[in-house]
């Protein structure tokens, strides 16, 4: 039988704070699930549960503290996130896996379309090349072209999202993971956000998202979990 | 399918320095917990204590720590300028090509190697300018060290590193004590990149100059990485430096490496008390 893309066995996650006694704390229950290709897997669950938590042990932005993260990679074949080493972790992130987080994090010198275009950069996409479908993306989230060469850090709150969805959407990652991505948005906006989910899967990428925005995500997921 | 991959540019291995004679309780008196480098026995200070590290051809590795964390000694080595009492630093050509062992090299292959494969660029540009040549002079002396003979040819690349790092060409002949700050490091940047080394070193390169300045400086390093797909070894007490460069990063502190990781999960997730410490003193 075919390994599924992403399965996510007994993940545990503790911060040990050695600012504050050694104290340790654990927003995270021992959560396991497995997600096939093309699905949209919705986590739920209130604020301080863990859904951040999670996704950011399968990118490693987080070391899990136990558990195995097995990811059916094209590249290295099946691999464990949790224990494979950093360089092999930076290729899936610029090949495999795209992360998009809560809040846009750039440069204020970097313009809207070179902030959207950098992960076709990093594959090695040619400038003009890139460009050109980096306008696309724009365009398709609404952004008004005058907005194009200026820098994100200017714009307003849901403009910024939308930035942030399309540098994640762009690259077509194999698993992409979505943290609240209809946060601050407009219920329109919202809806783009599913079609482009839907795009997404139809284009063989397997979808990560976690969220309390039920009613507008519910729908559209193949699987849900709840932590509780 | 593929293996992770292992190939590297550069590996060190159990890279010591020490400063002193030395005493039997050094290395129980020093380090990370201690909270010095320094020897209360005997005053020996430990500036770099078995250093381990490896960089993978085009990445940009941060080093960050605090002042006589070992830092500048580590990249010293590395800028084979100061000698290690013990370990290796291993090179291998991007390409293939046997690994060698740059701590075993004569002094005029180590010279050569430094000249050729190798460039700097120091906090202090005084340390890296010879500051009554013309910023063309200290320029050629690097082409001229790795054998560049003909006047108009090291004239042109000269002028071809001044555009390229953003300098007025027109003022290849003036001397660096006329330029701003700003301008030294780009005149240190065009200099280390003229014999287009494998590695570049970078000490602290933006400490000290006005944060507009900092920033055009940082966009020139990000350019020229982007562009040449240069390795780097980027030395920062300023965490947002690192995190605008680099995408793995050590954290150093008394001598010792006490982390290491993606630049992302060090900020986000740091494991070692010193590291806890660094990342919520961040401005």
């Amino acid at each position: 039988m075919a390994h599924p893309l992403l399965a996510v066995q007994g993940l545990y996650k503790a911060f040990l704070l050695h600012l504050i006694d050694g104290r340790t704390i654990s927003p995270l229950q021992e959560v396991s699930f497995v997600v096939e290709p093309h699905e949209h897997f919705l986590i739920y669950g209130r604020s301080g549960i863990g859904k951040t938590t999670i996704l950011k042990c399968i990118y490693r932005s987080y070391l899990a503290t136990a558990g195995q993260i097995w990811f059916a990679s094209q590249r290295f074949g099946r691999i464990d996130l949790v224990q494979a080493d950093e360089s092999a972790i930076l290729q899936l992130r610029e090949q495999e896996i795209g992360y998009c987080s809560q809040f846009l994090r750039v440069l204020p010198r970097v313009s809207a379309l070179d902030t959207i275009c950098e992960p076709l950069y990093r594959q090695g996409m040619a400038r003009d090349h890139a460009q050109a479908i980096g306008r696309q993306w724009l365009s398709q989230l609404g952004m008004s072209p005058e907005l194009w060469q200026a820098s994100p850090v200017t714009f307003s709150g849901g403009e910024q999202q939308r930035i942030n969805l399309g540098r994640a959407f762009i690259a077509a990652p194999r698993l992409l993971l979505l943290d609240e991505p209809t946060a601050s948005l407009d219920g329109e906006t919202k809806q783009l956000v599913v079609e482009m989910i839907r795009a997404a899967q139809a284009r063989g990428t397997a979808v990560i998202s976690v969220s309390h925005d039920l009613a507008v995500l519910g729908p559209c997921a193949d699987q849900q979990l709840a932590l509780l | 399918m593929e293996r992770p991959t292992d190939d590297w540019l550069l590996r060190v291995e159990g890279l010591s320095k020490r400063y002193g004679p030395g005493c039997p309780s050094c290395s129980r008196l020093t380090g990370p917990e201690a909270g010095t480098s320094q020897c209360p026995r005997c005053g020996t200070v430990l500036a770099c204590v078995a250093a381990g590290l490896s960089l993978r051809p085009g990445e940009v590795l941060g080093i960050v720590g605090e002042s006589g964390s070992g830092k500048s000694t580590l990249l010293q080595m590395l800028n084979l300028a100061v000698k290690p009492d013990s370990g290796a630093i291993w090179y291998a050509e991007p390409g293939g090509g046997t690994p060698i062992d740059l701590l075993r090299l004569n002094a005029y292959s180590a010279r050569r190697f430094r000249n050729d494969r190798l460039g700097i660029v120091h906090q202090r540009p005084e340390l890296g300018l010879n500051m009554h040549f013309s910023v063309g002079g200290n320029v050629a002396e690097k082409l001229l060290l790795a054998e560049w003979r003909h006047v108009g040819k090291i004239r042109a690349r000269t002028s071809e590193l001044m555009a390229q790092t953003e300098l007025p060409v027109e003022r290849i002949d003036d001397a660096p004590g006329t330029f701003s700050g700003g301008m030294l490091q780009r005149v240190q940047i065009a200099k280390a990149l003229a014999s287009r080394p494998a590695l570049l070193l970078l000490d602290e390169v933006t400490s000290g100059l006005d944060l507009s300045v900092q920033a055009r400086v940082l966009d020139l390093i990000r350019r020229i990485q982007w562009e040449e797909q240069i390795t780097m070894l980027l030395v920062s007490h300023d965490l947002g430096v690192i995190r605008q460069l680099a995408r793995r990063t050590i954290v150093m502190k008394s001598g010792h490496i006490v982390e290491s990781g993606l630049t992302d999960q060090i900020m986000e997730d740091p494991q070692h008390p010193y590291t806890q410490l660094l990342v919520s003193s961040a401005l």
